[in-house]
């Protein structure tokens, strides 16, 4: 997150995750005259494809805030929402839906998300929704969803994930062994290892490698 | 993965041919037309036999008649040769001044229905024959029953029997062109699975293989080990689809059975899995979201188009995406359509876009009434297929 240099507002990268065209827009437009309030959304993305809203969240910027639709043709916002989590452990994430929330609510806060909001209501929850997910806290205070610190660190299904690959990496790493030492040991090119180690850090949303192995110490990960 | 066999038939020859043989279920109606034709020209024989203690002009019928249970025997054995022998009787009999006998004629109307179905010009110019004797017949025997209007009356169970015999052939002929097109389409079934299972099996091969081959010393055993997995896979597939289209009844053990939709859904996980753990091997870090069920409200047709597509889509990533930018796919189900789709980032040196299995299945898709959508924004490239299912 950037602070603005002038208003003192609150600069969010937000992305919005939508299978219904019209749903997309009207989400889009309502972020949009957010800029009148105490949120000023810098960059909205938006995806009606899941694929795409997940590539955006591993490969893209990083996004402050994700809204996901809970029905996307037969995938639930939970299993996206999990998803995120893992591959972006500090981005805040809002469900909406049309049907009743309350079908949606455990999964979604099993999933790691900080709000579920009905979208017959988005324009006067979604304001501080928003608010709450980029400060890391859930919406509204008394619900049952995690804060995203708590979702990222707590060992539940939608915890730090690291494939098998990658935690062979890092117990090879702990052991003192260089990046080559690493790829000749494991069969793979050097170009393999910095690729893990890359998708390792920002897994656990560090910059550099020797945070990776402290925060793995933290976590109890290996 | 498992296919269906269909066995061919003997029936099952080309149609191409104009003359055609007699099929098996031809042949049993022939028999009994011949035994009831056999059988009344018996009884007609014993009549003729007390008729004719004093009467040697009958015995010119009776000799025909005889003859004519021959040439119906010949018609079983060799039903051309029968029938044209039935029908030189049959002018025979009514150039010779002799008695008709109704066996006769329902030998003659056996006999041009056979020859037209087998070519449609010979039961033409026997109906022409028969037409013509019979003509004759009534202006040499004026007290003849061919002079009195028999002559039409025997043209008409000519031509019926004719028209009979030609209906019989054109509906022959459909069920011939029936079998070929089942049978070449159940051959480019079997090529589809050859190339679906063996080519991705053999890519995965030249993948480890060339990770095998970085490796300063000696490979790993474990990959040896998994290519060694991957090729009697490959081998074993190669052997079940060769003996498909071999036909091969003996080969119980290698008998492909119809796998359900439930199979194919577990398969599409052990794929999902299995690609995905292949995949983390070359760096690619990727998502796989499976939907609940998602073949629930498929057909076994449907689902083995999925399962198929859901393999290239892997094969593409390997072949196009960028691994330090991995990819995401998703599978999933509403109960009136599957929705499969992936993204990834192309590398820097990879043209994007569909290798040939990925062309092959686009065709596929469309022509089963689904949608395939390609997005490109910058280096992200989408795949997103749309089925619709029962």
């Amino acid at each position: 997150m950037n602070d603005s240099l002038d208003t003192g507002k609150r600069r969010l990268r937000i992305g919005v995750l939508d299978n219904d065209p019209c749903a997309l827009e009207c989400i889009v437009a309502i972020l949009r005259q957010l800029s009148g309030t105490d949120i000023c959304t810098a960059d909205i993305w938006s995806y009606s494809r899941p694929t795409q809203a997940i590539q955006e969240c591993r490969f893209g910027q990083h996004t402050d805030v994700v809204i996901i639709d809970m029905a996307l043709n037969g995938l639930t916002g939970a299993q996206v929402a999990a998803e995120i989590r893992k591959i972006s452990p500090g981005t805040g994430i809002i469900g909406i839906t049309s049907y009743t929330p309350d079908a949606y609510r455990k999964s979604l806060a099993e999933a790691g998300a900080q709000a579920l909001l009905d979208k017959s209501s988005l324009r006067t929850t979604l304001a501080d929704a928003i608010t709450a997910a980029a400060a890391g806290r859930h919406y509204p205070q008394d619900d049952m969803f995690p804060d995203v610190s708590t979702s990222a660190d707590a060992p539940n299904p939608a915890g730090i994930h690291l494939t098998a690959a990658e935690q062979r990496i890092l117990a090879l790493s702990m052991g003192h062994l260089t990046s080559r030492q690493i790829a000749d040991e494991l069969g793979v090119s050097v170009d393999t290892v910095f690729s893990h180690r890359r998708n390792i850090k920002r897994k656990l949303a560090v910059n550099e490698w020797h945070e990776v192995i402290e925060r793995c110490r933290t976590l109890h990960i290996l | 993965m498992p296919y269906t066999a269909h066995p061919v038939t003997p029936d099952s020859a080309p149609a191409s041919a104009p003359v055609r043989r007699v099929s098996s279920i031809h042949r049993w109606w022939l028999i009994s037309i011949c035994v009831i034709i056999v059988i009344s020209a018996i009884a007609e024989l014993i009549g003729l036999a007390v008729i004719a203690k004093d009467d040697t002009s009958i015995a010119t019928t009776a000799a025909l008649t005889v003859a004519q249970i021959g040439a119906t025997a010949v018609m079983l054995r060799k039903a051309r040769l029968g029938a044209a022998l039935t029908v030189i009787l049959a002018v025979a009999s009514m150039l010779i001044p002799t008695a008709a006998t109704f066996s006769m004629l329902f030998a003659v109307i056996l006999a041009i229905n056979i020859l037209t179905f087998r070519r449609t010009a010979e039961g033409i110019a026997a109906v022409v024959v028969m037409v013509a004797a019979s003509v004759i017949s009534g202006i040499l025997y004026h007290d003849s029953a061919m002079a009195s209007g028999g002559a039409l009356s025997l043209g008409v169970f000519c031509l019926i029997a004719c028209t009979g015999g030609w209906l019989m052939r054109q509906w022959d002929d459909a069920q011939r062109r029936a079998r070929r097109a089942e049978r070449l389409e159940h051959d480019m079934a079997i090529a589809q699975y050859l190339h679906d299972y063996t080519t991705n099996d053999l890519n995965n091969i030249l993948m480890l293989t060339d990770l095998a081959l970085t490796q300063p010393d000696s490979p790993a055993p474990d990959t040896l080990e998994r290519v060694r997995g991957l090729a009697k896979d490959a081998l074993k597939q190669t052997r079940l689809a060769i003996a498909a289209l071999e036909h091969d009844d003996d080969a119980d053990e290698h008998t492909m059975y119809q796998p359900t939709a439930s199979d194919l859904e577990q398969q599409l996980f052990a794929v999902a899995e299995e690609q995905r753990t292949l995949l983390d091997t070359y760096g690619y870090q990727g998502s796989v979201l499976i939907g609940e069920h998602p073949f629930a409200h498929c057909s076994q047709a449907q689902a083995t188009l999925a399962l198929s597509l859901v393999r290239e889509m892997f094969s593409n990533i390997v072949q196009h995406a960028d691994p330090a930018a991995g990819y995401t796919m998703t599978i999933a189900a509403t109960p009136s359509q599957l929705h499969i789709a992936v993204t990834d980032c192309h590398a820097e040196h990879s043209t994007p876009g569909m290798n040939t299995g990925l062309a092959r299945l686009r065709r596929r898709i469309t022509e089963a009434g689904g949608t395939w959508q390609v997005e490109e924004h910058g280096r992200n490239w989408t795949l997103a297929t749309i089925m619709p299912t029962e």
